[in-house]
């Protein structure tokens, strides 16, 4: 499995179900889903790994998905790396912020079956 | 003797009025403007009166040059720098070199007047077929001069005052007439052409009574000098007084002619002269000779026109009620010398709304009146109460009268004057005796008559006024508190919408978890890609989740339903223990899930019932239970009821998160959830207390609160319930 070495995503998320039933759809297409349940622990993981992709929840505990964007992108060192959005929580206003703030884009989880969320990651990283 | 012709006994009646005019204007108003125009009266009175001197001495020159000397130059010299200086102070001219010119006119003028004493000013007589005069030399053509440049430079100065369009149009007016008057005037400088041997006919006599024409019609027009009032009444007597010395006059011709014998002109004239200077002095003699009797010999002569004019004028100037009101009473105790006086105003249904009281009359004065004699118009009098009781034939009246009669005397009431304002009563004023004590006469009922409708009209006035205001006050509060009110009610409609527009958010947040982990792990079911070792477990975290998504549902709905009208909750007899078991067996699981210890503390014995629905108080119990599991992280929930004389308590104690003070007064809100909460767990509705809150409040005499809180403690809801009375 040559994708298995050639990308690294990390997906923030704190709902365990969620995350579990991720994990094991990008695994059934190759691909190796890092996971970190606690958003204040993100930035520190996504420092360490140097992911290509990072999936980004928006309700993750104390701090908000949009803060962990907004450090990813205030450092020099993580600010390349590729940022999408993915909550169920959505609202205009932050799903433009979080755009201006550097998110690739953001997607509603409910709108999309895991396997379609695999392709959208895989068109990406293409 | 030269002819006499009409201008010269002209300036016979000018010379007097001229005068009378400059000191009733001075004596009136003592403004500089109006001393000013009195000194040139005179100077105009010495003019009229020398120039008929002067026509009677000629053929006597060293009279007619004596005459001119004295009577006439000194006192024509000043003429012009007079008109100069009530231009000067008419038009307020403050500017520096006109200044100047006055005192430098004044110079000239006075050193005229000492050079008019020679006879390089004047000397010798011409002879014309109209009269006489001195022959002018060297000072005379100075005296021309200063007549011709100061009479410009007072023109110059009026002109001005009327071009100015920023001026009133009264003062404006006031100028023109003053100009035109002050033009005419000057014409009377053709005499001078005598002085060089020019015999025209006197023409120039005639612009004395022309100015006084014009000056007194700028007066009574447009208030000249502010005597316009004075002056009117003045006319008046003039008036009067002339057509008296007409019939005299008439009367003496005609007994002359009757008698046969010859009138001596020179005695009438005289005496014309006299009854003229007498009776224009008829009044201020007669007024002077009224207060001398009125304070030798009666105590009470009160001058009813004066007393109701000065109330006229004060109670045009003043709009408030209160003041309008004193200055009635003042009027009545102070003037016309009554003893007590009291004001009584009524609203539209006779209710008393003002009072002033002077002088000893009991509280309940009105009253009597009010029933008995306000349909009677004008005013009672209690002396005339006797007259009408001999007359009225009528037994109902003469009831009612005699009862008044015997009221008015006993709180000492003499007159009561009915205020009314068209058919309309404003209210009663109440006189008592009089200070002298003597009765009230015919002339007495006739001024209080006119007073009354004066003030009546004043108070109407006033509290028309007052009431415009009161209500233009009360509009503007009104409609301050309502702009207040809306600004208030928009603030929380704006944050009914805020908080409306973040439920939804969280709302299909919650909806949406669920259905994303259901959705997805029945996608990778379909499609063959749940790897066996997992499948179990996916399938339980779908299967809770589903579960999740029917609570949510529920609360959703539950929270719309009570918000409607219909909402009501059918009470019955409910046995809360076996309730809250239901709930502990439902969730015993889901605490041993998380770890968490979850007690049931119940009394050892069986407790009483509560008026509830089983239903709703399944749901509070739930809600309060989850809310528990939700926000305790560690250590135990312990729910516990306790009962007590009427009522019994559920309590649940958590070891949670707690809850931030600033977060308890909206804590049982629609959509209200404190930060740590929404921190701690993310798939809070914002629903569960405001639910809880919502039924318990449909429960007569029930209450839930927080019993006790402590961030990072712990947490106590308690929720009291009344007993159902046992059957």
């Amino acid at each position: 499995m040559s994708e298995k070495t050639k990308y690294k995503i990390l997906m923030v998320e704190d709902d365990e179900a969620q995350s579990l039933m991720y994990q094991i759809e990008f695994k059934n297409f190759g691909i190796d889903l890092a996971i970190v349940n606690d958003g204040e622990v993100a930035y520190d993981e996504i420092v360490r790994q140097k992911p290509d992709l990072v999936l980004l929840d928006m309700l993750i505990g104390k701090v908000s998905g949009l803060d962990v964007l907004n450090k990813i992108k205030a450092d020099a060192a993580t600010k390349n790396i590729k940022v999408v959005i993915i909550s169920n929580y959505n609202k205009k206003e932050l799903n433009a912020e979080c755009k201006k703030a550097g998110a690739i884009d953001y997607w509603v989880k409910s709108d999309y079956v895991p396997k379609q969320i695999v392709e959208k990651v895989q068109a990406i990283l293409k | 003797m030269p002819e006499i012709s009409i201008p010269i006994y002209a300036q016979i009646p000018s010379g007097i009025l001229i005068f009378a005019i400059g000191l009733y204007s001075w004596l009136k108003v003592r403004k500089k403007e109006n001393f000013i125009f009195f000194l040139l009266a005179i100077t105009q009175t010495v003019f009229a009166y020398g120039a008929v001197a002067l026509f009677y001495s000629c053929g006597n020159d060293k009279l007619t040059t004596f005459i001119d000397r004295i009577f006439l130059y000194p006192f024509c010299i000043m003429m012009p720098i007079l008109v100069y200086h009530f231009s000067i102070e008419f038009c307020e001219i403050k500017i520096r070199w006109q200044k100047a010119a006055l005192y430098f006119g004044y110079a000239w003028s006075a050193a005229l007047v000492v050079w008019s004493q020679f006879d390089s000013f004047i000397s010798g007589v011409y002879h014309y077929r109209w009269g006489c005069h001195t022959q002018g030399h060297l000072g005379n053509h100075f005296y021309v001069l200063l007549i011709i440049s100061y009479v410009i430079l007072a023109i110059y100065n009026l002109y001005n005052v009327w071009r100015d369009k920023k001026n009133d149009a009264l003062k404006r007016s006031q100028a023109v007439y003053i100009m035109i008057g002050f033009f005419i005037f000057s014409l009377a400088g053709f005499t001078l052409l005598w002085a060089y041997g020019i015999g025209i006919y006197p023409w120039s006599y005639l612009t004395l009574p022309l100015f006084i024409i014009i000056i007194a019609y700028a007066i009574t027009r447009y208030r000249l000098m502010d005597i316009s009032f004075i002056f009117r009444q003045s006319t008046i007597y003039l008036i009067t007084i002339s057509l008296f010395l007409l019939v005299l006059y008439f009367v003496l011709i005609i007994t002359a002619w009757y008698l046969q014998i010859s009138i001596h002109w020179n005695l009438v004239t005289a005496a014309f002269l006299a009854s003229i200077l007498m009776l224009s002095m008829f009044d201020i003699v007669r007024n002077f000779i009224a207060r001398l009797v009125g304070r030798y010999f009666f105590s009470e002569v009160v001058d009813y026109q004066e007393v109701i004019n000065d109330l006229t004028t004060q109670l045009a100037r003043e709009i408030d009620l209160k003041k309008n009101l004193q200055i009635i009473k003042d009027a009545l105790t102070k003037k016309m010398k009554l003893g007590g006086v009291r004001i009584v105003l009524f609203d539209k249904k006779l209710h008393t709304v003002e009072s002033l009281v002077k002088a000893g009359f009991s509280s309940d004065v009105s009253h009597f009146l009010l029933r008995d004699f306000l349909l009677e118009k004008g005013m009672v009098i209690e002396q005339e109460l006797g007259f009408i009781l001999e007359t009225e034939k009528d037994n109902e009246k003469r009831k009612k009268i005699g009862i008044l009669k015997e009221n008015m005397k006993r709180i000492k009431a003499s007159v009561c004057l009915v205020l009314m304002v068209g058919d309309e009563y404003i209210g009663l004023i109440l006189l008592g005796s009089k200070l002298s004590a003597s009765a009230y006469t015919k002339e007495d009922m006739q001024a209080l008559s006119v007073f009354s409708s004066q003030a009546s009209i004043a108070i109407a006035n006033a509290m028309l006024y007052q009431e415009v205001r009161d209500y233009s006050l009360n509009l503007k509060r009104k409609v301050n508190e309502q702009t207040k009110d809306i600004r208030e009610k928009n603030e929380h409609l704006k944050k009914l919408l805020e908080m409306r527009s973040e439920f939804l958010n969280i709302t299909s947040h919650q909806l949406r978890t669920p259905v994303s982990v259901i959705k997805g792990t029945l996608s990778m079911l379909r499609e063959g890609r749940l790897p066996e070792k997992d499948r179990e477990h996916l399938l339980e975290t779908a299967y809770d989740k589903s579960v999740k998504l029917t609570d949510v549902v529920n609360d959703i709905l539950l929270a719309s339903e009570m918000k409607s009208d219909k909402f009501k909750i059918d009470m019955e007899r409910v046995q809360l223990a076996e309730v809250v078991q239901e709930v502990y067996e439902d969730k015993k699981e889901e605490a041993q899930n998380k770890g968490l210890e979850l007690k049931l503390d119940l009394p050892s014995t069986k407790i009483g019932e509560v008026l509830s629905n089983a239903k709703y108080l399944k749901q509070v119990i739930y809600n309060l239970i989850n809310n528990a599991l939700q926000y305790t992280l560690k250590g135990s929930i312990i729910v516990k009821i306790e009962e007590g004389n009427d009522i019994i308590l559920l309590r649940v104690i958590d070891t949670g998160i707690g809850i931030p003070k600033e977060s308890l007064p909206k804590l049982f809100q629609r959509f209200s959830r404190a930060p740590n909460a929404v921190a701690t767990f993310t798939d809070g509705s914002g629903l569960g207390l405001f639910i809880i809150k919502e039924i318990i409040d449909s429960h007569k005499g029930a209450k839930v609160y927080v019993e006790s809180t402590e961030l990072g403690k712990g947490t106590t809801f308690t929720v009291e319930l009344p007993k159902a009375k046992s059957i």
